[in-house]
């Protein structure tokens, strides 16, 4: 369904053939800032590996873009099947699990912060596994120039709703386009998404790594609402923050996060 | 809102029946009727909004109405009646009542410079009537303000109007008093149209060649009109020639026109076909490569209108209108959409006091996208559909009371969406279609109080039904499902029944100076879902339902009007408050596409809207042209939203004006120009920024709390008239959008910083610069 997000673009750039004009131009504003707000990342994944948390704060438009790292936070997870662990802080805003470990599909695993005796909880349900099947390139004309794209193969699960996110490598650079997908079209199927990337566009020899993430509901509102702020069906008609799942208003997410993983050589 | 306004109608018509027969026995006298039709004396045209006044025994004054028809009932005695209309020479008659008189008359276009004003007759209809928050568009006076690709518009022409706002650079999409775009009830030829613009708002589906008359209400909308909440445009065809064949025609760069019209059988009946066509594609048809050539990209409109005239008692019309828009990418994926309407009318006369409109109504909105990349093909259809009956009464009760009254059903019904696919990895998937029926009564009184008091007062009593079969849900406030039950076909799942009163009145102080005021309900049915500013042909109706309330606004108005050397000049001074209830917002992160349970994701608020809207228009001469300035206020209120504060609205401007001027140099030469400045729109910028998954997300906080930069443009455009007494005339049009070249912003977007990925930016986007444009236009 990606392509009808397509259609604006492709408009736009129509009309500008048309009339020569439409024209793009970087602009300074006087932005505003408000207070730093508390913002949560986490990936609690199924696979065994050591288990991250990040948080910061937000900072103004002109900085660079890094959060403020928040330390000295108290950080621990707990599922329904009696887990329970907790993170140290291994850099600035950085905690990780001291071993190994990894979510079980079912589960509902508990992300609970605490930054300056304000508690931050989340829930998030490790969704089934969804491995990819394969990658496959596809070639595709717009307007005379042909473009190199990659599709994810994968058999969607029956009967059930299940949500998506692709994280999309070049060379081992991640790229910051957004591939959140939702079964509501194809339950069930073998599926052949394609990741229609921004540019630079791919050419024989790159590395493509993809990561397909099976992700809850709740996230995928949250990434898809990102999407929708950076302009994926037309100009937004008014960004507001996305809904986040942690309570007392803490901006980010956690999610339990289903991982598979496969790469491919551009031809 | 819904409680029991059965009663409170009862009590209302009884009220009304008791005055009525006071009144007609007060005023009993030997009275007659003077009725008949207005008409242009070259193209048999009726002219819609034409003024009737009478002096000499009793003094009063009428207007024609959508059909050139006007009565009167007077008292026996010598009068003289004056007919005018703008753009067209006034005429005198001095006639005898002492029977009922059927007096049509033909009036002759005014003949440019030789033209000197008629200073006996009065023009002061505006000012004498009690309907305020009107504008009317007469589609001659606007043929030449300058206009983008010198594409004529009447949308974008109404937008120079004070109240009337733009959606957005180059958009038809319009706001009136701080409604949004789907708060408008657009009709053509009574029938009315889903979704007004061609490629995605820069066009307007309005054929200007196929128009004869548009009337927009802002407020103090007459009874008769329903179902949207803040404006009505009434947009009416042409008739077609009864005199004579003719075909007209223009070249443009963006499209070609073409009209056809003619008498069937001279003075009886007519036809007119009027059609236009895009060609940006047939550019891309001139590329050797094949992925360029089978690109499409146009849209076409096609209006037709016929009509007879069975005998002096009957008039039957036939209109229809057909537009599509076609996008399509070779192999990769196709897009088209549009409207099509059908109308059929027949305008008896029972008597020489009562009008009766009897109206069969058609429309239909749809769209298609098709997928045709190879492994995911699919389609999807989705469109919306009513059927339509009305009939109209007017009813010239005596010199006092003009009644109007009638009944509105309408059968809508919604395909949300259906997708078909021969793709082995997409499952097909139905939307439950959605029916409702709108059913609606009204009555009006137009009531001379005395010579310097009028009154219309009315009420209309709507009722929606949304109908079974399928699965209906209802939400809790959280989106929750709490409850789910299956009706069977044609089983009524919900009804509401709202009372809307209409009031407006108008207090001569002399013949050139008035006080008017209104009080307006109106409610709305069906709402439009947008995920975005710009007006998307995807966009989705819904209907009322047992989670999605009636939306109502009511709104009371003041004004002052006065013309003053000798109605030359008209001014007006209007102010307004408006409240608006059970509002529609979706939440954060909603998917409209293939969504069936949409309602789920809605949220429901208010709003408010006020504001003062100054206007001054040159209506004669040479040189012509109007003033208007808004300035004004638009809020909307949600639990959900900015914490639950009042948040300054999409639709809010500040500070709007538009000047227009039109200057006739000689016989040959017309020059125009417009000026428009308003207030940016209110926009949310970031207060922040943050990384997820690597990619900077920026940091929100209140709704609403920014503005762009304001936006102005000067436009300029020329018209050379060929020389006259030739058999084909021709025109050419030159014009100049955005004459300094004005950035103004289409979207303000934030970003990383290309060539520093550490850094954000924050980017302008301009859809039209300067755009100069040239277009001939011929008739024979």
């Amino acid at each position: 369904m990606k392509i009808t997000s397509k259609i604006y673009p492709i408009i736009i750039l129509c009309l500008s053939a048309i009339s020569f004009v439409a024209c793009e131009k970087v602009i300074e504003l006087d932005l505003k800032n408000t207070e730093p707000k508390l913002v949560i990342e986490a990936n609690f994944t199924d696979s065994l590996q050591i288990q991250t948390v990040n948080i910061g704060q937000t900072v103004s438009f002109k900085s660079d873009n890094k959060m403020t790292p928040v330390s000295n936070a108290q950080v621990s997870l707990k599922s329904d099947n009696g887990l329970a662990l907790s993170f140290v802080e291994i850099a600035p805003g950085f905690y990780a699990t001291n071993k190994a470990v990894k979510g079980i599909a079912g589960i509902k695993y508990t992300l609970t912060v605490t930054v300056n005796n304000q508690t931050y909880t989340a829930i998030s349900q490790m969704p089934s596994p969804v491995k990819i099947d394969s990658l496959k390139q596809t070639s595709i004309v717009i307007f005379g120039k042909t473009n190199k794209f990659i599709q994810v193969v994968y058999n969607d699960e029956p009967g059930v709703p299940n949500y998506y996110n692709n994280r999309f490598y070049v060379n081992k650079i991640k790229r910051n386009d957004s591939f959140v997908e939702f079964d509501r079209f194809n339950d069930g199927k073998r599926v052949e998404n394609t990741l229609f990337n921004q540019e630079p566009d791919l050419k024989t020899g790159d590395k493509v790594k993809v990561e397909l993430l099976g992700i809850d509901v709740n996230v995928y509102r949250y990434l898809f609402a990102i999407a929708q702020i950076n302009g994926a069906g037309g100009p937004p008609t008014s960004p507001a923050d996305p809904d986040s799942n942690f309570s007392n208003g803490a901006l980010g997410y956690f999610s339990s996060t289903a991982i598979s993983v496969d790469s491919v050589i551009v031809k | 809102m819904a409680i029991k306004p059965h009663l409170l109608h009862r009590n209302i018509i009884t009220a009304l029946i008791c005055f009525f027969t006071i009144t007609t026995t007060v005023f009993a006298q030997k009275n007659h009727t003077l009725n008949g039709t207005i008409k242009d004396v070259t193209t048999g045209e009726t002219l819609i909004g034409a003024s009737v006044k009478v002096s000499g025994t009793k003094q009063t004054a009428t207007a024609t109405n959508a059909y050139g028809f006007y009565s009167l009932n007077l008292p026996e005695g010598a009068y003289k009646i004056e007919i005018s209309y703008v753009g067209y020479q006034s005429l005198v008659k001095q006639i005898e009542v002492n029977d009922n008189v059927k007096l049509d008359i033909d009036l002759l276009v005014s003949n440019e410079l030789a033209e000197v004003i008629v200073s006996e007759v009065k023009r002061n209809n505006n000012v004498s009537n009690a309907q305020m928050g009107v504008e009317k568009l007469n589609v001659k006076d606007i043929q030449n303000v300058p206009v983008l690709f010198g594409e004529r518009d009447i949308l974008k022409t109404l937008q120079l109007l004070p109240g009337i706002k733009s959606a957005g650079e180059g958009n038809s999409g319009f706001y009136v008093r701080g409604g949004a775009t789907d708060q408008n009830l657009i009709l053509l030829d009574e029938a009315p149209v889903y979704n007004a613009s061609h490629l995605l708002g820069f066009f307007s589906t309005f054929n200007s060649d196929a128009i004869k008359d548009v009337t927009v209400y802002k407020g103090g909308m007459p009874a008769q009109y329903g179902g949207r909440l803040s404006s009505v445009l009434d947009i009416k065809m042409n008739d077609g020639n009864k005199k004579k064949y003719t075909v007209e025609g223009g070249l443009g760069l963006i499209s070609s026109r073409l009209k056809v019209e003619g008498p069937f059988k001279k003075d009886k009946s007519s036809f007119i076909i009027s059609g236009r066509r895009t060609y940006a594609d047939a550019f891309l048809a001139l590329s050797p490569d094949s992925s360029i050539k089978n690109n499409t990209l146009y849209f076409y409109d096609l209006n037709a209108k016929a009509n007879y005239k069975i005998d002096d008692k009957n008039v039957v019309y036939l209109s229809g209108y057909f537009g599509r828009d076609k996008l399509g990418l070779a192999k990769t994926f196709g897009f088209g959409w549009g409207n099509a309407t059908a109308t059929l009318r027949w305008n008896h006369l029972f008597s020489n006091r009562l009008f009766s409109n009897t109206s069969l109504i058609y429309s239909n909105y749809d769209y298609t996208i098709e997928n045709l990349l190879s492994g995911n093909e699919f389609r999807v259809n989705s469109s919306i559909r009513d059927f339509n009956i009305k009939q109209d009464f007017q009813y010239a009760l005596n010199n006092q009371h003009e009644l109007k009254f009638g009944i509105d059903a309408i059968q809508h019904t919604i395909a949300p969406g259906k997708l078909t696919t021969t793709s082995l990895s997409i499952n097909p998937l139905t939307i439950q279609n959605r029916k409702g029926y709108e059913v609606a009564a009204y009555v009006s009184d137009e009531y001379k109080v005395t010579d310097n008091i009028n009154i219309v007062f009315g009420t209309r009593l709507s009722t929606f039904s949304l109908m079974g079969g399928g699965i209906f849900k209802t939400y809790d406030v959280n989106g929750k499902v709490t409850a789910e039950k299956n009706y069977a076909s044609n089983e009524v799942v919900k009804t509401y029944i709202n009372l809307e009163p209409r009031l407006s009145s108008s207090f001569l102080i002399d013949e050139t100076k008035s006080i008017k005021t209104s009080y307006t309900r109106n409610t709305q049915n069906l709402h439009l879902m947008s995920n975005s500013t710009a007006t998307s042909p995807t966009d989705l109706y819904i209907m009322n339902s047992n989670n999605t309330k009636p939306e109502i606004a009511d709104q009371v108005a003041l004004g002052y009007f006065n013309n003053f050397k000798n109605d030359v000049y008209e001014f007006s001074a209007e102010v307004y408050y408006k409240t608006m209830q059970n509002q529609i917002e979706y939440r954060n992160g909603t998917d409209l596409r293939g969504n069936a349970n949409v309602e789920a994701d809605l949220i429901y608020g208010k709003g408010r809207a006020y504001g003062l809207e100054l206007f001054v228009k040159k209506k004669y001469g040479d040189f012509n042209g109007w003033i208007g300035y808004t300035l004004s206020k638009t809020e909307r209120q949600f639990d959900q939203i900015n914490r639950g504060n009042w948040f300054v609205a999409r639709q809010d401007r500040t500070h709007d004006i538009s000047v227009v001027g039109i200057y006739k140099v000689n016989k040959r030469w017309t020059l125009s120009s417009t000026f428009v400045y308003s207030t940016g729109n209110a926009v949310t910028f970031p207060a922040g920024k943050y990384v997820i998954d690597g990619q900077t997300v920026f940091y929100y906080g209140d709704r609403n709390a920014n503005r762009v930069p304001d936006y102005h443009r000067l436009d300029f455009s020329a018209t050379l008239d060929g020389k006259p007494n030739r058999k084909l005339k021709s025109s050419w049009n030159f014009s100049i959008y955005n004459v300094y070249n004005r950035q103004n912003p289409f979207a303000i977007n934030f970003r990383d910083n290309p060539d520093n990925k550490a850094q954000t930016q924050a980017v302008r986007t301009t859809l039209f610069g300067i755009i100069p444009s040239v277009t001939w236009n011929f008739k024979f």
